[in-house]
């Protein structure tokens, strides 16, 4: 069976290589983009050689859609393919608020269909070889610390109304997601030191939370948007587990060649493969075989809880219990 | 020629001493210690003279200098014994266990006029001071977030084991985040409020101890900061710097900069060659000071202020708040 799957808004950078994946595999066929902006949306379907498509005739021929929106915009988006029948993918987070995230989960699970969102880490190699390594030596966790630090976005991630915030809201939820993945906790509690230093920007750059695991696990991490335009990648994902018996550790900015050019300078090529291809495979499975992604909605809201926590505690000044 | 009498023959000890012997115009003339250093002395200071306490050393040697390097809840009384007596000294870090302690022997260096430092090393690795100066230029413009980590198993070759009683110690946050506390403040200034987790826990005679405090300058600054004993003994002890700024970046990364390695026999090495001892350089620093009359680059209030955020930051581990370390008085 071939898996039709379109993209709902072109908005968010990964629309490119998502339509990239989604174009010349074996079983899935990307059967439209539709977009609010019509412009940008045609960019994108000529780009991959895709039809642009009116919303309601894509989610008419597609089996699936992903949704590559500014993050205000997911529930709508969401909603329309829910009322649809059509299984999502959402990039994250899920939505800018705990409530409209949870809106976003009723939304899926009244109309029956699968849902997701874009956690590409639970298919890095260096994130599963973590979480093999995590279940087989240990036993009792004592802390968690990570680092998600990327150059600054820009464009309507900037935006408040479109984003929902700065680094606290982009760069929170991979590391999470991870974290929550392999030790099955939530985080209780969060305390955050934030501000926008870096940038001129309406939004925080700074993102430094120390949190509590269920266990009282200490669980911190630096989602700052503080690599420089000019650093030879987008930004890294580091996690350490440290236990009574041992420590598991990883480094994306590790796992790279190191390319020179006149063109582009000094960059690095990751040599390991492309996360975002196991998503996307992982996507088209669930369709094809009627169940979630691999980080279901259900979870994604979750993790909007912790955001949301993040920044009452740096408004507040302390530390915060997270409503789920 | 300085005549040094190095109290204590532990490892800290054994690292002075081996910076002294490439030190021309020092050398160790006596050495006091509780255990008998004979061993310690046939190594690093044949000749040196053998006691069994400050006080009588000082008053049988008279040497030009005092080096304290005992365990951090001694410092006062030995400190006290030596500055009493209007010997300049150097003194470990930290400067002491409590700030009572610390303020204690603040008030006798300035009512001896004595010179006195206490060895803040971090401030004489070539890569931290480089760092600095990027910095100062305006390499990277305002700093914003910083990431600090200072990460091992624990230090079992401590005499006595002491490093595993909090009460002599501090543990992690007092003993070893305040080398990257120093700094920090010396990088950024001032500190305003600290968050920390920390967790430990014991396995025999180890104490494993492993802590993250967010520091919050006034400046406006962020400072993620990572301290443990808690690693696997396989783990080799690490240390690293990230600092970020409106306009750029420095990063610094130990593990990374393992510039020279060798392998023989049971013997193996990786670390970064730098042609510099930081020991030496902060020996060679307060020396100077000693010589010229010089106010040391660490003053007694750098000092005692680094003191503060350790201890805030152990006020804030255990009420699960943050701390402003203008909160933490003696």
């Amino acid at each position: 069976m071939t898996v039709a799957v379109g993209i709902l808004s072109a908005a968010h950078v990964h629309t490119d290589a998502y339509a990239g994946l989604l174009t010349g595999r074996e079983g899935v066929e990307l059967v439209g983009i539709a977009d609010g902006d019509s412009e940008r949306g045609r960019a994108a379907a000529d780009k991959h050689d895709a039809d642009y498509r009116e919303t309601d005739d894509l989610l008419a021929v597609a089996d699936g859609v992903v949704v590559c929106s500014p993050n205000a915009a997911h529930e709508e988006w969401v909603e329309r393919a829910a009322e649809a029948g059509v299984d999502v993918l959402c990039e994250k987070p899920l939505a800018p608020t705990h409530e409209g995230a949870g809106r976003i989960v009723d939304a899926c699970e009244d109309a029956g269909i699968n849902a997701g969102v874009c956690m590409p880490m639970r298919f890095s190699p260096l994130a599963l070889e973590a979480r093999d390594r995590y279940e087989e030596s240990i036993d009792e966790l004592r802390f968690v610390s990570g680092t998600n630090r990327g150059q600054m976005p820009g464009g309507w991630f900037t935006d408040a109304d479109l984003a929902g915030g700065g680094a606290v809201m982009d760069h929170t939820v991979h590391l999470l997601d991870l974290v929550r993945w392999y030790t099955g906790m939530e985080v209780t509690e969060v305390y955050a030191e934030t501000g926008t230093q870096m940038h001129d920007i309406p939004v925080e750059d700074v993102n430094v939370l120390s949190m509590r695991l269920e266990d009282g696990t200490p669980f911190t991490l630096d989602g700052s948007w503080s690599r420089p335009d000019e650093w030879t990648t987008w930004g890294d994902v580091t996690l350490d587990l440290l236990g009574t018996e041992g420590s598991v550790g990883f480094d994306t900015t590790g796992a790279q060649l190191q390319h020179t050019n006149e063109e582009d300078g000094v960059q690095w090529v990751p040599y390991r493969s492309d996360m975002n291809e196991g998503l996307i495979d992982d996507f088209v499975a669930a369709v094809a075989e009627d169940r979630n992604p691999r980080t279901t909605v259900r979870e994604a809201a979750t993790e909007v809880a912790v955001i949301e926590a993040a920044y009452a505690s740096s408004e507040r000044g302390e530390p915060v219990a997270v409503e789920y | 020629m300085h005549e040094i009498g190095l109290i204590g023959s532990g490892f800290i000890a054994g690292s002075h001493a081996n910076a002294y012997a490439s030190i021309d115009d020092a050398e160790i003339v006596a050495i006091a210690s509780k255990e008998d250093a004979t061993e310690f002395a046939d190594q690093w200071a044949p000749d040196a003279a053998l006691f069994d306490g400050t006080e009588t050393l000082v008053d049988e040697v008279d040497p030009d200098v005092v080096d304290v390097c005992v365990p951090t809840s001694e410092h006062r009384t030995v400190v006290e014994t030596a500055v009493d007596r209007g010997y300049d000294t150097l003194c470990e870090k930290p400067m002491a266990r409590t700030l009572a302690d610390a303020q204690a022997m603040a008030d006798v260096v300035e009512a001896q006029a004595v010179t006195f430092m206490v060895g803040h090393l971090l401030r004489f690795f070539p890569q931290y001071r480089r760092t600095r100066e990027i910095v100062n230029e305006g390499g990277i413009g305002d700093p914003a977030v910083v990431n600090a980590s200072r990460i091992g198993p624990y230090p079992a070759h401590a005499w006595n084991n002491w490093f595993a009683d909090v009460e002599q110690s501090g543990g992690v946050l007092l003993d070893l985040c305040i080398h990257d506390f120093d700094y920090l403040r010396w990088l950024l200034g001032d500190v305003e409020r600290v968050y920390t987790q920390s967790v430990r826990w014991r396995d025999e005679r180890k104490l494993l101890e492993h802590a993250v405090v967010l520091l919050r300058f006034e400046s406006g600054a962020v400072a993620h900061v990572t301290g443990s004993w808690a690693q696997p003994d396989e783990r080799p002890f690490s240390f690293s710097l990230d600092v970020a700024g409106e306009d750029g970046l420095v990063e610094y990364d130990a593990d990374d900069a393992a510039s020279f390695e060798w392998y023989a026999d049971e013997e193996r090495g990786r670390e970064p060659v730098t042609g510099i001892d930081p020991v030496q350089e902060e020996i060679e620093h307060f020396l100077d000071c000693v010589d010229s009359g010089t106010t040391p680059d660490i003053t007694v209030e750098d000092a005692i202020e680094a003191m503060r955020v350790s201890l805030a930051a152990i006020e804030s581990s255990e009420r699960g708040e943050p701390v402003a370390v203008s909160e933490v008085t003696a």
